[in-house]
């Protein structure tokens, strides 16, 4: 049995369907038309305890609701979840107690009160004893850096002191799993690198599971070994990260440089990516070795530089979901 | 006790808020005063068995009351709910309904303690008040209680509603003016013609302030006051299901707004 286990889950909001102007909402007052989404379509997938797991798509895949039918908030339309023995939409308040969340977008301190004060509530919340309340607390202050505004009121803080707070707030329970949606939303590149840091060594202390969705593509190549990627609600990949890059990656690119343009000549392999001023971007298959390619292309169109470029994570998923988009808009 | 906690923070956070707490005590202040002398003026001409150190207490508890209730669930539960920010409630290892409760607790003992407990003070002090006796006392305490669990009973019910309808201030104002009407909080249900006030016995409205009112102005016959008392305590439970039941299905059909 996994540690988490999520079957054929789906989950469908009933919306109401709003018409455009003023007339439209007015007709609306007397006649309602309602539609249904499906937000999230039959995803399944397992996992481990300690696992750090990338799940990723773009605004609206469904990314949040899953979330949020993991901790409990929202309850599948059709499936089931089991995380660590528990059904967390039955059992909230259990599932509550051993789980960690923090939506990046929503903060959950005290608004009026230092950080200090929402430390305590939770202390009391999650009954912490004093021991784990105050070596948890003096390790994320060094982790992330907060000793410095710990007792300012909340109000006063900046978007990333909040969301450091927030983090720290979220594990100082020792949760089994942390629940992560969109942690990094906001952060300067410093504070950015002190919540993967952290993330990380919780992962490696504790043992946590960690369920991180993100739109930061390095927040994924930082911290996970695996990815699950999602789109329009389904699963569209679930696997390691490493293998992710060697099944979708299709090549790398070569940035030739010009005075004059020569003529491009198709030839196999190679694909004239895209052209500005005095350069070409061309994608060159994987089964080509770089060197190969460079003499090639040096050879053929004598460039004044050459430069090589890896695709990127966030190329590649970029690729997946403009090719998904075109193939479920095609007419059926 | 971590609900104590909570109210306890949410308390303190209320100090931050200095200007609006000096315009409500002026506001206390100045409602107290009109009423004053709108019921002296009523009771000088005579015609009315009720006095006007009975209109001061009527007025000084009643404040009481709405100041203790001001804060209220639903008004709070509303923005939390627009927004999406009521999926905060839910991912804490606590119940959600003693979660409201004890926010508002922390509020509203806050705005007791600065805005109704000097005009209080001020009552017993300069027009020196009336006392009821011990046992009238202890019994005005104890409804004075249950009175307030009603109030919180059904603001969360119509804070619930919010689930389903996004906004609720019109419910809310739905409440207060009930609350006001067959509730007696403006006018007491004395002067009431007879038919609105029987049928007020078949709401909890009456049961919130007004009751303890009549204890503490000894109106209350001694023999009749367990009515009252199991009167409340069942309106309590009966609130306390509907809420229940309503939650039950919220927890089912819940949405949260916003990524």
């Amino acid at each position: 049995m996994s540690f988490i286990s999520v079957k054929n889950v789906s989950k469908t909001f009933k919306i109401a369907k709003s018409k455009p102007g003023i007339l439209g909402s007015l007709s609306s007052l007397f006649h309602r038309e309602y539609e249904y989404k499906e937000a999230v379509k039959n995803i399944s997938f397992e996992l481990e305890k300690g696992e750090i797991v990338g799940y990723i798509g773009p605004n609206g895949a469904g990314k949040s609701t899953t979330i949020k039918m993991l901790s409990g908030i929202l309850t599948p339309t059709a499936g089931s979840i089991e995380v660590n023995g528990i059904i967390p939409y039955n059992e909230r308040k259990r599932n509550a107690a051993r789980i960690g969340v923090v939506f990046g977008q929503r903060s959950q301190l005290y608004w009026d009160l230092p950080i200090e004060d929402t430390f305590e509530v939770y202390k009391k919340m999650y009954k912490i004893d004093d021991n784990t309340y105050k070596t948890n607390k003096k390790l994320f202050i060094d982790v992330l850096q907060m000793s410095d505004f710990m007792d300012r009121p909340v109000r006063q803080l900046s978007l990333g002191q909040k969301m450091k707070a927030n983090l720290a707030l979220s594990m100082l329970h020792d949760p089994d799993i942390l629940y992560l949606d969109e942690p990094t939303i906001g952060l300067d590149v410093m504070s950015k690198k002190a919540l993967r840091e952290c993330i990380l060594k919780i992962n490696a202390e504790k043992e946590t599971t960690i369920i991180l969705t993100t739109h930061d593509m390095d927040d994924i190549e930082s911290t996970c070994k695996r990815l699950i990627l999602i789109d329009e609600g389904a699963k569209l990949y679930d696997g390691g990260l490493d293998l992710f890059k060697e099944e979708y990656d299709d090549g790398y690119s070569v940035i030739l440089s010009f005075d004059d343009f020569p003529v491009w000549q198709n030839h196999r392999g190679y694909s004239l990516e895209s052209k500005d001023e005095h350069t070409w971007t061309v994608s060159v298959n994987s089964d080509i070795l770089a060197k190969n390619a460079l003499i090639e292309l040096i050879r053929m169109y004598d460039p004044i530089n050459v430069a090589v470029k890896e695709s990127s994570i966030e190329q590649i998923v970029g690729n997946i979901f403009s090719e998904n988009n075109k193939t479920s808009n095609r007419p059926q | 006790m971590k609900y104590l906690t909570i109210a306890g923070k949410i308390f303190k956070s209320q100090f931050s808020y200095t200007a609006s707490t000096v315009m409500r005590l002026l506001v206390s202040l100045l409602t107290f005063f009109i009423q004053i002398n709108l019921w002296s003026a009523l009771t000088a001409t005579g015609k009315s068995e009720t006095t006007i150190e009975d209109m001061m207490i009527f007025v000084v508890i009643n404040l009481i009351i709405t100041t203790f209730t001001s804060a209220n669930i639903a008004n709070e539960l509303e923005p939390a709910i627009r927004d999406g920010s009521v999926a905060n409630y839910f991912i804490r290892p606590v119940s959600f309904k003693y979660h409201c409760f004890s926010e508002n607790l922390g509020k509203n003992l806050y705005n007791v303690l600065t805005s109704a407990l000097p005009v209080l003070i001020l009552g017993f002090a300069v027009f020196k008040l009336p006392v009821p006796n011990i046992s009238y006392f202890l019994l005005f305490l104890l409804s004075l209680l249950l009175g307030c669990l009603i109030m919180l009973e059904l603001t969360y019910i119509f804070g619930l509603l919010a689930f389903f309808t996004q906004k609720t201030w019109y419910i809310s104002w739905y409440l207060r003016a009930f609350t006001t009407l067959f509730g007696g909080t403006v006018v007491p249900l004395w002067f009431y013609p007879r038919g609105l006030n029987d049928f007020s016995y078949y709401l909890p409205f009456r049961y919130i302030s007004f009751e303890p009112i009549n204890l503490y102005l000894q109106k209350t016959q001694l023999q009749d006051v367990w009515i009252i008392i199991s009167v409340s305590v069942f309106w309590i439970l009966l609130l306390n299901l509907i809420g229940l039941c309503i939650y039950k299905v919220v927890e089912k059909r819940i949405t949260i707004n916003g990524g």
